[in-house]
C-alpha cells in the first residue's frame, strides 16, 4: 500500500503520517445528519461492539467502536446526527471541540465518514461542505440509494467524486451493500484523495454551489416521496390526524396490558409454582422465604414483565424507525411547547411508560440540553411498568370491584386515576423547572420529517435488545442484591423472642429486632403522617433499589409472621397491629399508591441519569425532591382519605 | 415601501423563493444549514393538527419549523415556472 | 441578488481544474495561453498566467479548463481563483472569449512546434517522418514521409492522433488533412465541442 496511490487527487502531503507505521490506531470520526443513515453504518463497521459514555462535562453521548480493516483496528467515534457543525448550544459545542481536538486530551480525529441520504441531497451537502472544510481526509458514504432509484433518482458517483475531490461511496445499509468498499477505503485514510478546493460557505454561494452541483450529479432529481403525502395526508390530518394519533397511545397501552397478559401470567404462574416447590422442600421457612418470596419473588417479578417491556419496546422502536414518531411529535409540539417543552420531549417521556430508563436514555435525540434534562427529571413520574406489580396488588386487595358506570369499574378507574396523577405531575414539574433554573437556551427548534420507511429488522431487534439488557441486568443484579441482603438484614442479629410466643410471634419478634427492623421501626415517626407501620418502612427502604422489591419484601415479612396463609393479598388485607387495628386502612392504601406515584425508587433510573447528566447534582435533585414529593402527596392523599372515610 | 413576507405567512400549498434569513446570530447560520438559503424555492406543506409547527418542503426533504423562527425568513412569491 | 451557480470538478488529469459555470456569463471556445489573451479573465488569473502559475485556460461555453504548472500548487491557488472568479462573475461581468482564435500563421507556427517536439521522436522511431504543409481557413493538412507513407492505417491512425492532441491545444482548428504523394485523405468530421 503506497502513499504514491495515483489519481487526480494525489497530493504529496502526508506521506510520513504516523498512522501508517505509529502505534495509535486511527480515529475516525462518523457525521452525519439525524436519520441519514449512521447509526446503521456504524453497527456495520463495528459489528455492534460499542462502548458509549459521555464527553465530558456535558450530556452529550459518546459512543466509540471499533471497525477492522485489513488487519488492522480502527477507533470508529459516533457523533450526534447534526444538520451542522456550527455550533449554538453547549452541547455542539462539543462536536465541534472533538472534531478540532480542543476536547481535554484528545487529538482530532485522523479522518472523517461523512455520511450523505442520497434522497436528500441537496441539503446534505451543505453538512458535506462543512466536513471537507475541516481539512482531515474525509470519504463521503452516500445512504439510501436504493429508495433514491424506487423514487426514479439516480446520482452520478463520478462526478460527485470529482466535483467533491474525495471518495464516494455508496451504500444501502439495511442489506450491507457497499459496507465493504467503505472497510476497504479505512485501512489507510492517509492514502485517501483530498480536495484542493472546498465548497463555498457564504450562504448565497453555497446555495449557488448546491445548485451547479445537483444539475451535475442528480440526473434524475427524486420524484416527491408520493407514499409519505398519502400517509400523512391521514397522519397529520387536524381531525382525522388526532384521532389516530389518540388510537396509537391507547393501542400503545392496550398492549402493555392485555396483549402481553398471558404471557405474563404464564411466567407469573412458573415463578410461583418454583417458589411452592422451594417452600414444600426446603424446611427451614427462613431459607426458604429467601428463596420463595426473596430470590423468585423479586427476580420472577422483572421476568414476568418481559414480554411487556419486549412488545413495548419493539413498538416504540417500530414506531420510530418507520417514522411515526417524528408525527408524534409533531402532532404533541404545541402541547408540550406550553411548558416550555418540544415535541420530542414527548416521546422520551412516552418511552417512560414502558420504563424510565429508556425513557431517559431516548432523551439524546433532543437537541437542546436543557430541554433534555428537565425531561429526565420528570420521565420517572410517568407510570412504569415496575410499578404496576404494587399498583395491583393494592388495588385488587383494597379497592371494592363495583361497577362505576356500565363496564368502568371502580379498581379500573383508581389505575387510571394514578396514571394521570403521575403524569400531569410531571408535566407541571416540567414547567416549573422550566420557567426556573432551566430556561430555554436560544437553539430554535426545527425536526426533520423523514419519509415513512419499512424498518430494518435488525435495527429495530437491536435498538430493541438494548433496551431489554437493562431489564435483564436489573433484575439479575439490583433485584437480587437487594432481596439477598434484606432478608439478611430482616434475619440478623438473632433475637430469643420471649417464650411465650407461637411460630408466627416469635417470627415476627426476630424481624421487628433484626437490622431491618430496628431501621424500619427508627423511621417510624417519618411516616407515621402517612399511616405506615415499620413493615411497610422496611419494603418502602428496599424498594429504593427497585420499585418491585417492594412487593416481594412485604411477601417475606407477612408469609413469615403469618400462619400458612401463602396468598399475600389475604394476608395483608389480616394485617393488623397489636390492638386489633387493620394495618391497611384506606388512607394507608392511599398513601402508598400516592407515594409510589412521585417516589424514585430505582436505582438503574438514577444511575442512567447521572450517566447521561454527567453529574451527580442531577439524579441527587431527582431523588430529593421526587421523595419530597412523595411524602408531601401521600400525607395529603391520608389526610383527605381519612376526612372522606370517617 | 412594500413590507417584506415572511415565511409565516406562506399558505398551505403555496410556494415561495426564500430571499433572506434576517439577523446574523447563530439561529441564523443553523437556518442556513438546515438549506433555509437565499433562492431556495419552499412550499408550506401543512399545519400540524393543533396549528404549530408548520413542515416545509425544501431542497429534498421536509423539515418543520415554529411560527418564531419561520418569521425570521424573508420570502418573494415564487416565480411562475 | 443570486449568485452564479457555479463548482469546481477534478479532472483525470490532476494538473487540470475546470470551473463549471451555469448561466451565459462564461463562453468560448478561447485558449488563453498568455497575458495578452487574458484581459477578459479575473486579474488574479491573469496574475497567475504572468507569473507561470498556471500555463493554459480553456474557454468554453460555461466552463473554464485551467492548467496549473505543478498540481502541488492547486491548494493554495485553487481557492483564490475561486474568489476572484466568484467576484468577477457577481460584479455583472462575464468572460466571453468567442473570437481569440489564432491566425493561421499562428496555427502554423504551433503546429510545427508540435510536429517538431514530441511527435517528431515518436514518428522517427517508426521510420517516418511528418511534415506540415499548410494551414488554410483553420485546416492544417500535414505530408506523411518514410515508412507512413503507404499504410494507410498508419496514416489514419497518425492524423487522428494529430488531430486530437492539436484540437485539445488549440480548438478553433476545424480539421487535420494528410496527404501522401497524390493521395489526400481529410477528414470532414464537423468540429466537436473540445468537451464532453
Amino acid at each position: 500500500m503506497s502513499c504514491h496511490e495515483p489519481g487526480p487527487h494525489h497530493t504529496h502531503k502526508n506521506c510520513s503520517s504516523d498512522t501508517l507505521t505509529g502505534n495509535p490506531d486511527p480515529r475516525i470520526a462518523l457525521i452525519g445528519s439525524p436519520n441519514a443513515g449512521k447509526t446503521t453504518l456504524f453497527n456495520q463497521l463495528t459489528g455492534l461492539r460499542a462502548k458509549t459514555g459521555n464527553y465530558p462535562g456535558v450530556t452529550v453521548t459518546r459512543r466509540t467502536g471499533i471497525a477492522k480493516a485489513e488487519g488492522r483496528e480502527l477507533v470508529i467515534e459516533d457523533l450526534p446526527g447534526t444538520y451542522s457543525l456550527m455550533p449554538v448550544s453547549p452541547d455542539e459545542q462539543v462536536v465541534s471541540d472533538v472534531l478540532n481536538g480542543k476536547l481535554d486530551e484528545d487529538q482530532p480525529p485522523d479522518a472523517a465518514i461523512v455520511v450523505m441520504d442520497a434522497t436528500t441531497v441537496e441539503r446534505s451537502l451543505i453538512l458535506v461542505g462543512q466536513v471537507l472544510d475541516l481539512g482531515l481526509p474525509t470519504i463521503v458514504v452516500v445512504t439510501m440509494v436504493d429508495e433514491l432509484a424506487d423514487r426514479g433518482g439516480y446520482i452520478d458517483r463520478e462526478a460527485l467524486q470529482s466535483i467533491l475531490g474525495v471518495p464516494v461511496v455508496e451504500i444501502v445499509g439495511t442489506k450491507g451493500i457497499g459496507v465493504d468498499e467503505v472497510r476497504g477505503l479505512l485501512h489507510d485514510p492517509t492514502s485517501w484523495p483530498r480536495p484542493v478546493i472546498t465548497p463555498p460557505t457564504e450562504p448565497t454561494e453555497q446555495a449557488a454551489w448546491i445548485d451547479s452541483v445537483l444539475t451535475t450529479i442528480l440526473h434524475e432529481p427524486p420524484s416527491g416521496h408520493r407514499r409519505t403525502a398519502a400517509i400523512d395526508r391521514a397522519l397529520l390530518h387536524p381531525v382525522i390526524g388526532v384521532l389516530i394519533f389518540l388510537l396509537v397511545m391507547l393501542g400503545f397501552f392496550q398492549v402493555i396490558f392485555t396483549v402481553a397478559k398471558p404471557i405474563q401470567d404464564w411466567i407469573g404462574a412458573l415463578f410461583d409454582s418454583a417458589g411452592d416447590w422451594v417452600e414444600a422442600h426446603v424446611t427451614w421457612a427462613p431459607l426458604a422465604s429467601l428463596i420463595s418470596d426473596g430470590v423468585l419473588g423479586g427476580v420472577g417479578t422483572v421476568i414476568q414483565f418481559l414480554p411487556q417491556i419486549l412488545l413495548l419496546f419493539l413498538m416504540i422502536s417500530f414506531l420510530e424507525n418507520v417514522g411515526y414518531m417524528s408525527r408524534a411529535a409533531l402532532v404533541m409540539d404545541r402541547a408540550m411547547g406550553t411548558i416550555g417543552l418540544e415535541g420530542r420531549c414527548f416521546v422520551s417521556l412516552l418511552s417512560s411508560y414502558a420504563c424510565a430508563v429508556p425513557g431517559i436514555m431516548s432523551t439524546r435525540t433532543i437537541p437542546s440540553s436543557r430541554d433534555r434534562i428537565a425531561t429526565m427529571m420528570v420521565a420517572p413520574m410517568m407510570t412504569c411498568s415496575a410499578r404496576i406489580p404494587v399498583y395491583t396488588l393494592f388495588i385488587a386487595a383494597f379497592v371494592p370491584a363495583t361497577k362505576v358506570w356500565g363496564p368502568i369499574g371502580l379498581q379500573g378507574l383508581v389505575l387510571f386515576g394514578l396514571y394521570l396523577l403521575g403524569t400531569v405531575s410531571a408535566m407541571i414539574v416540567a414547567a416549573i423547572l422550566k420557567r426556573t433554573s432551566l430556561r430555554s437556551d436560544k437553539l430554535p427548534f426545527y425536526m426533520e420529517m423523514p419519509p415513512y420507511r419499512v424498518p430494518g429488522w435488525r435495527l429495530v431487534l437491536t435498538q430493541c435488545w438494548d433496551s431489554c439488557k437493562y431489564f435483564l441486568r436489573k433484575a439479575g443484579t439490583i433485584i437480587l442484591g437487594t432481596s439477598v441482603i434484606l432478608w439478611i438484614l430482616l434475619h440478623i442479629p438473632v433475637v430469643t423472642p420471649p417464650a411465650q410466643l407461637n411460630d408466627q410471634q416469635a417470627a415476627s419478634y426476630q424481624m421487628q429486632h433484626s437490622i431491618a427492623g430496628t431501621v424500619g421501626r427508627a423511621v417510624e415517626p417519618v411516616f407515621k403522617p402517612l399511616g405506615f407501620n415499620w413493615e411497610i418502612n422496611v419494603a418502602l427502604i428496599a424498594s429504593l433499589s427497585a420499585r418491585e422489591v417492594f412487593v416481594a419484601t412485604l411477601g417475606q415479612i407477612t408469609s413469615a409472621q403469618s400462619d400458612n396463609t401463602k396468598d399475600i393479598t389475604t394476608s395483608l388485607q389480616q394485617q393488623t397491629y397489636p390492638n386489633g387495628e387493620k394495618v391497611y386502612t384506606a388512607p394507608t392504601v392511599a398513601a402508598i399508591l400516592v407515594f409510589f406515584v412521585y417516589a424514585l425508587q430505582c436505582m438503574s433510573t438514577v444511575a442512567v441519569m447521572r450517566r447521561e447528566t454527567n453529574s451527580r447534582r442531577w439524579p441527587l435533585f431527582a431523588f430529593t425532591y421526587m421523595f419530597a414529593l412523595a411524602w408531601i402527596m401521600g400525607w395529603v392523599a391520608h389526610t383527605i382519605t381519612t376526612a372522606l372515610t370517617t | 415601501m412594500e413590507q417584506e413576507l415572511t415565511l409565516s405567512t406562506l399558505e398551505r400549498g403555496e410556494r415561495a423563493v426564500i430571499s433572506y434569513v434576517a439577523g446574523d446570530d447563530a439561529v441564523a447560520t443553523r437556518l442556513g444549514h438546515l438549506g433555509f438559503l437565499p433562492g431556495t424555492e419552499i412550499q408550506t406543506i401543512r399545519r400540524a393538527p393543533f396549528g404549530d409547527p408548520t413542515i416545509y418542503a425544501l431542497r429534498g426533504n421536509q423539515m418543520c419549523l415554529r411560527r418564531a423562527e419561520t418569521e425570521r425568513i424573508i420570502i418573494s412569491p415564487a416565480e411562475v415556472a | 441578488m443570486a449568485a452564479i451557480a457555479m463548482h469546481v470538478e477534478t479532472t483525470p488529469d490532476p494538473a487540470v481544474l475546470r470551473w463549471v459555470v451555469r448561466g451565459e456569463a462564461v463562453a468560448g471556445p478561447a485558449v488563453i495561453e498568455t497575458v495578452e489573451l487574458a484581459d477578459e479573465l479575473p486579474t488574479a488569473w491573469i496574475d497567475a498566467l504572468a507569473t507561470g502559475l498556471i500555463t493554459q485556460v480553456l474557454v468554453g461555453d460555461g466552463e473554464l479548463r485551467v492548467t496549473a504548472t505543478d498540481p502541488g500548487t492547486w491548494r493554495k491557488l485553487a481557492p483564490r481563483l475561486q474568489t476572484t472568479l466568484t467576484e468577477h462573475l457577481s460584479a455583472g461581468r462575464t468572460i466571453h472569449c468567442t473570437t481569440p482564435a489564432r491566425s493561421d500563421e499562428q496555427l502554423a507556427q504551433a503546429v510545427q512546434k508540435l510536429l517538431d517536439g514530441p511527435l517528431r521522436t515518436y514518428v522517427a522511431s517508426h521510420g517516418g517522418r511528418i511534415e506540415l504543409e499548410s494551414v488554410q481557413d483553420a485546416v492544417v493538412t500535414v505530408r506523411l514521409i518514410g515508412a507512413c507513407q503507404g499504410c494507410a492505417s498508419a496514416g489514419q491512425t497518425l492524423r487522428e492522433g494529430i488531430e486530437q492532441q492539436l484540437r485539445s491545444e488549440y480548438p478553433e482548428i476545424v480539421g487535420v488533412r494528410s496527404v501522401e504523394g497524390s493521395s489526400v485523405t481529410s477528414s470532414g468530421r464537423r468540429l466537436l465541442p473540445f468537451v464532453s
